[in-house]
């Protein structure tokens, strides 16, 4: 069954044998001695870790990049490989076959997120002057989406964008942005922020959005002040960005003007599909059945049966991520079943954490230098994955109301975001 | 990781000319109407699918008068008949016992049964599991002694499918040395008193269960059991994770059609969220069924049937298994909780896929069997 999806792309094994010699002649393969990538969800890091981690993960960005195998699954026209979904399937998983260094949440946002929506969205000018340094790692972008008041009911953002007469930052006319963001991985190292805003307060809340790509500094910027947050895990990922005033030329307009929804939405997806299949090579099944296995005769009984559904839920996650390859082989995975592949992502964690607590008790809440105790860490950051990228309530929503066909609860706000009118 | 197909056109063609003759010739309310027959499915249809569909041949190779096709065309016909809850005795003629000769018969079983098999002309099953069904075929101590130049079979089965129906039986049991297959002349045993059949009383009346006693019972040597018959059971559950998948989805679709049309506090309780994201659930746990049985099925069409262990197809099998039997259980108790009060009555067709799910869970390994094997797959065998 390794057979390419289409007749013009290469064979699977064909595929893997060259993406293996690309990756041995930059790097390390990985042995017994290599450090075992961390169990941790989050990195746990200060800001001064994060940028030092970004450093040499962006120069292997670059590398990928010139080799081609930055971004595989774009068009061959749009800076990628113009392969389907399973090329860059088999190529995360020989990379952790070697010592690569591993990839920050915030170059992951730039690299397969917002790179891949201006792909999508861009102006011929915008992919020319913005794809080939976001998907070589030169520039970093990060998403600028939610909101203190516009968290779930993320079509509620109140940020507003208003249009300019007098020229604004390079560009002869433009936009003006205030409003406040929040939970936005990575804005303290990025360059640009895929902007949500609400340009007409005056149409149904879906249909006032506009998305930009707003600069976040450099000669030129102000009006931008980015606040990092402490998460409950102990690093600081993510932050509060403040606009007030902050300005965005026209030419950095994604999509039309009243876009913003579609063009968010088409992010958010490829976002849920992405930390479902992503590379956090960490806290995988088979790393539960080599701790299980040390643990000899000291296992517990009762933590067999999370190890195993911790194990079926991987392999459901994957073969799931193996079907939506066969069925859409250029990509574009529909926002149900980008939302299935999270949910079942989750169940995993879930599993995984309650494994953990069958396994270690006592290590996992004292540090006692054991390999307990490393997994303090992934069960404080799995609650946050509950939330990020949609809440597994709102993914629910999602599944019933797209995939089933569920009728929406009645909604008492009127038809206008009342943040929006506010 | 697997690389997975996606259906061919002939395979969609199937699907949809299956669904629709089932739909009109064995829908549920068909089997429900002839559970308490005689034969307790419709055998007219039988004898369609025989010699008109051709659906018990798909397995059968060219030179035995078969089909040829592979577990992938399979498991199209085995997921439309699960949404159904199909009552015949397909899956214990067209895929354990033709898979048991394929996998451990010699070339005169072969050429003397699957003919037959695959016109639909005569109905076999296998009988493996004794005393309480417990899914473990080197367990086997159902003895045979040589006799002339055939054998003789004493011993208990239980848990057999269609032997109520079936023309052919074939038992696994212990001669001398090796463990093998031995096939039984069904009607004339028992005629001749040397097999009993008596039909359980089963939770899911959709699948006929039998205990089958044998005493001295006339035998014909098939080949030897072994890993044959391991692959045959693996490949038996991949076919029962197909038909789940069917019947999980049916299950699923039910749900929400009733939760759009049923009004309570002015509006489609699927509009709650409590019951929408039960529903969620419930999609969610069927596509992971297709997932994991998509990737069985794909395993097990590229494996050959034979007498050599196949590791990948037993991960894959018990991968499936468990996971699909867990994922329809779940989804055919949440269809009775969507329904509410109708969905626990005798009349509606909720508890009929309840009772098949609770059914499936336990044929061909239990939840626990397959557990255990799945561990040991991913690396962890039990300690003690």
């Amino acid at each position: 069954v390794d057979e390419a999806p289409h007749t013009d792309q290469p064979l699977i094994p064909v595929w893997r044998a060259e993406v293996r010699r690309f990756l041995a002649g930059h790097l390390r393969p990985r042995n017994e001695s290599s450090r075992p990538s961390p169990v941790a969800l989050f990195a746990g890091r200060s800001q001064e870790q994060e940028r030092e981690a970004l450093t040499p993960a962006r120069e292997w960005q670059r590398v990928k990049f010139e080799a081609g195998y930055g971004a595989i699954g774009l068009p061959a026209e749009r800076g990628g490989r113009g392969l389907g979904p399973i090329y860059q399937r088999v190529f995360d998983e020989e990379e952790r076959a070697f010592e690569a260094p591993e990839r920050p949440m915030v170059l992951r946002i730039s690299v397969y997120l917002v790179a891949a929506t201006l792909a999508e969205y861009g102006t011929p000018q915008q992919r020319a002057r913005f794809l080939t340094p976001l998907l070589s790692g030169d520039i970093i972008a990060c998403q600028l989406f939610s909101e203190p008041e516009a968290g779930s009911d993320l079509a509620g953002v109140r940020t507003r964008a208003a249009r300019v007469g007098t020229p604004v930052a390079g560009g002869p006319a433009g936009w003006r942005v205030t409003g406040q963001k929040i939970w936005t991985s990575g804005a303290q190292f990025a360059d640009y922020g895929e902007l949500i805003a609400r340009t007409n307060p005056d149409v149904p809340k879906h249909k006032g959005l506009t998305a930009f790509l707003l600069p976040l500094r450099g000669p030129g910027v102000h009006g931008v002040d980015i606040r990092p947050i402490r998460e409950m895990a102990g690093g600081t990922e993510f932050n509060e960005v403040f606009l007030d005033g902050a300005e965005v030329p026209d030419e950095l307009r994604l999509g039309d003007e009243g876009q913003g929804w579609p063009v968010a939405l088409t992010t958010l997806s490829i976002e849920r599909n992405l930390s479902a299949t992503s590379d956090r090579p960490g806290a995988t099944a088979a790393r539960l059945v080599e701790a299980a296995r040390r643990l000899g005769d000291d296992l517990e009984e009762s933590a067999r049966e999370p190890i195993v559904q911790a194990y079926l839920a991987e392999r459901a996650r994957e073969y799931f991520g193996a079907w939506l390859d066969a069925k859409y082989p250029s990509g574009g995975v529909p926002g149900p079943d980008g939302a299935v592949a999270k949910l079942m992502w989750l169940s995993q964690l879930r599993h995984t954490t309650e494994a953990v607590n069958r396994m270690y008790a006592g290590s996992l809440i004292a540090d006692d230098g054991t390999e307990g105790s490393e997994w303090a860490a992934h069960v404080l950051g799995a609650p946050g994955f509950r939330i990020a990228g949609g809440t597994e309530e709102i993914l629910h929503n999602i599944i019933a109301e797209r995939a089933l066909g569920l009728p929406p609860e009645p909604r008492p706000e009127s038809a206008r975001s009342r943040g929006a009118a506010s | 990781m697997t690389a997975l197909a996606a259906p061919t056109p002939e395979q969609e063609e199937l699907r949809a000319s299956a669904r629709k003759f089932l739909a009109e010739r064995a829908s549920l309310d068909d089997t429900v109407r002839l559970a308490g027959s005689a034969a307790g499915y419709d055998e007219a249809v039988w004898r369609i699918m025989g010699e008109q569909l051709g659906w018990p041949a798909l397995l059968v190779p060219d030179e035995y008068d078969g089909a040829g096709a592979s577990f992938a065309e399979l498991s199209v016909l085995l997921e439309e008949m699960g949404a159904v809850l199909y009552s015949g005795p397909f899956l214990a003629s067209a895929v354990l016992t033709t898979t048991a000769l394929l996998c451990c018969g010699d070339e005169s079983a072969k050429r003397d049964y699957l003919p037959r098999l695959a016109a639909g002309d005569l109905i076999g099953t296998l009988a493996v599991y004794e005393d309480n069904g417990r899914h473990d075929p080197s367990q086997v101590r159902c003895r045979a002694a040589r006799s002339g130049s055939g054998w003789r079979l004493d011993g208990t089965k239980t848990l057999v499918l269609d032997a109520s129906v079936a023309g052919l039986l074939l038992v696994a049991a212990r001669g001398d040395e090796d463990p093998g297959l031995f096939a039984v002349d069904t009607p004339a045993a028992v005629a001749a008193g040397t097999a009993e059949v008596v039909t359980l009383r089963v939770m899911d009346d959709t699948r006929r269960l039998s205990t089958v006693t044998l005493r001295g019972c006339p035998a014909v040597s098939v080949g030897p059991s072994g890993a044959g018959l391991a692959v045959t059971l693996d490949l038996a559950a991949v076919a029962l994770a197909a038909e789940q998948v069917g019947g999980a989805q049916q299950a699923l679709d039910d749900a929400v059609a009733y939760a759009k049309t049923r009004w309570q506090f002015g509006r489609p309780v699927g509009s709650f969220q409590a019951v929408k994201h039960r529903c969620a659930d419930m999609y969610m746990a069927v596509q992971g069924a297709r997932a994991v049985t998509a990737h069985a099925i794909a395993t097990a069409a590229a494996s050959t049937p034979g007498q050599q262990p196949d590791r990948d197809l037993g991960h894959a099998s018990s991968l499936a298994k468990a996971y699909c039997s867990d994922a329809f259980f779940a989804v055919a108790s949440e269809n009775i909780q969507v329904h509410g009060g109708i969905g626990f009555t005798w009349e509606h067709s909720a508890h009929r896929y309840f009772r098949r799910a609770q059914s499936g869970r336990v044929l061909f390994g239990d939840p626990s069997w397959h557990r255990r094997r799945v561990l040991a797959a991913a690396g962890l065998s039990e300690q003690r």
